[in-house]
C-alpha cells in the first residue's frame, strides 16, 4: 500500500474489526483481520488495543480456551461512539478526497 | 528462536515498565503465539520481530501514552510501511532496466532483418550441407554406440552362459580331481560374475544414458528457440505488471 495509515484510522480500523464481534475477540484474529485491509507488522497493534482499553473503549475478560486462559476484546458504549464518530468522520474525508481526485467538486 | 526464549527474553527486556503492563504484554504475546499454532510458531516469530522491537514499540506507546492525540505515531508501523515503498521503487527500477534492455535488443531495423535473409540465402548452399553431414555424423555415433552396447550385451549373456556351463563341468570335475575342479568352478562363477555385471551396466545404458544424451542433443537444438521464448516470457510478464500497476494507481 502507497498510504500510510495514521493512528486515527488505526484505532478506527481496529475498532470497527472487534465490533463485528458481539461476544468479543482475541488478538490474533483481530491482528488478521486489519492486516486483511491494511499492511502492518504484526506487533504493532498490541500498543494499540492497549491504548483503546485504557481510554475505554474496548474492555477486556479472560475466558477458557482450549485449557487454557484466552483474553477477549469486546466494544464499550463508549467505543462504540467512538466508531460512529470515525465512521461519519472518514465518510466525508474519503468523499471530499474521491471528489477531488475525480474532478467534479470545487 | 523459540517462543519460550522469546517471551522470555520479551519479559527481561520490559523490566522497566510497571508490573502491570509487563504482564498484560506477556499474556497479549502469549496468547497471539498460542493462537497461531504450534506449527505456525516458527513464521509468526519471524513476523513478529525480535523481542527488542517488540519491546521498543511497547515502550515506545507507554512513553508517549499520557492520553493526548497522536500518542501513538506513525513511527510504530512505519517500519512495515517501509520495505514496502522500498519494493516499489525496487520494481520500477527493474522495469526500467528491463526496458532499456528491450529496447537494445529489439533494436534491430528493417534494413538489419532484409540484410539478415539475404546472408541466410547466399549461406544457404554451404550451411545446408554442412546440417546434413553433422546430422550423419550423429546418427552415425549413435549406431555406433548402439551397437557396442549391444555387443556386449551379447558377450554378458554368453560369458554367464559359459559360465554356467562350466560350472555344472566343474562339480563333476571336483570329484574327479578335486583341485582342478575348483579352479574350474572359480574361474567360471568369477565369469558368470563379470557377465552379469556386464550387462547391468549395458542395461543401465540402455536405460539412462542414452535417454539423457538424446534429450541432451534435443535441448542443444532447441537453444536458440528457448532464448526467443523467454524473451516473449519476460515480455507477456512485463505487460502484466504494468497493468497491474496501473490498477493499483487508480
Amino acid at each position: 500500500m502507497v498510504f500510510n495509515t495514521g493512528a486515527a484510522l488505526l484505532d478506527a480500523i481496529v475498532l470497527a474489526v472487534v465490533s463485528m464481534e458481539p461476544e468479543g475477540t482475541y488478538g490474533y484474529k483481530i491482528t488478521q483481520e486489519v492486516r486483511q485491509v491494511i499492511e502492518l507488522s504484526e506487533s504493532t497493534l498490541y500498543p494499540v488495543l492497549r491504548r483503546l482499553q485504557k481510554d475505554e473503549c474496548l474492555e477486556v475478560y479472560d475466558m477458557e480456551f482450549a485449557g487454557r486462559n484466552r483474553r477477549y476484546y469486546k466494544i464499550t458504549e463508549r467505543g462504540q461512539a467512538q466508531l460512529s464518530l470515525y465512521k461519519e468522520e472518514w465518510k466525508r474525508y474519503s468523499a471530499k478526497i474521491s471528489g477531488m481526485f475525480e474532478g467534479g467538486i470545487r | 528462536m523459540s517462543r519460550r526464549e522469546f517471551l522470555r527474553r520479551l519479559e527481561e527486556l520490559l523490566y522497566d515498565i510497571s508490573e502491570n503492563e509487563r504482564r498484560e504484554a506477556i499474556q497479549y504475546y502469549k496468547d497471539y503465539l498460542d493462537d497461531a499454532g504450534v506449527e505456525n510458531e516458527e513464521e509468526v516469530l519471524e513476523a513478529l520481530g525480535t523481542p527488542e522491537q517488540v519491546a521498543a514499540v511497547i515502550k515506545d506507546s507507554l512513553r508517549e501514552g499520557n492520553g493526548e492525540e497522536g500518542e501513538y505515531t506513525e513511527t510504530g508501523y512505519k517500519s512495515g510501511m517501509e520495505p514496502k515503498s522500498e519494493e516499489i521503487a525496487r520494481r520500477a527500477a527493474a522495469r526500467y532496466r528491463s526496458n532499456q534492455a528491450k529496447a537494445k535488443s529489439s533494436g534491430l531495423s528493417t534494413g538489419m532483418i532484409v540484410l539478415i535473409v539475404l546472408l541466410a540465402l547466399c549461406a544457404a548452399p554451404i550451411i545446408i550441407p554442412i546440417a546434413i553431414a553433422l546430422l550423419a555424423v550423429f546418427l552415425a555415433l549413435g549406431v555406433a554406440l548402439c551397437a557396442v552396447v549391444v555387443a556386449l550385451i551379447i558377450t554378458g549373456v554368453v560369458m554367464v552362459g559359459a559360465g554356467i556351463v562350466f560350472v555344472v563341468k566343474g562339480i563333476g570335475e571336483v570329484f574327479v580331481a578335486p583341485y582342478a575342479g575348483m579352479v574350474t568352478l572359480g574361474i567360471s562363477l568369477f565369469v558368470i560374475g563379470l557377465g552379469l555385471l556386464c550387462i547391468l551396466l549395458m542395461v543401465w545404458i540402455f536405460a539412462k544414458a542414452i535417454p539423457g544424451l538424446v534429450r541432451g542433443f534435443v535441448a542443444l537444438c532447441r537453444l536458440p528457440l528457448k532464448k526467443r521464448e523467454a524473451r516473449q516470457a519476460a515480455k507477456e510478464q512485463q505487460s502484466a505488471q504494468a497493468e497491474q500497476e496501473k490498477k493499483e494507481t487508480l
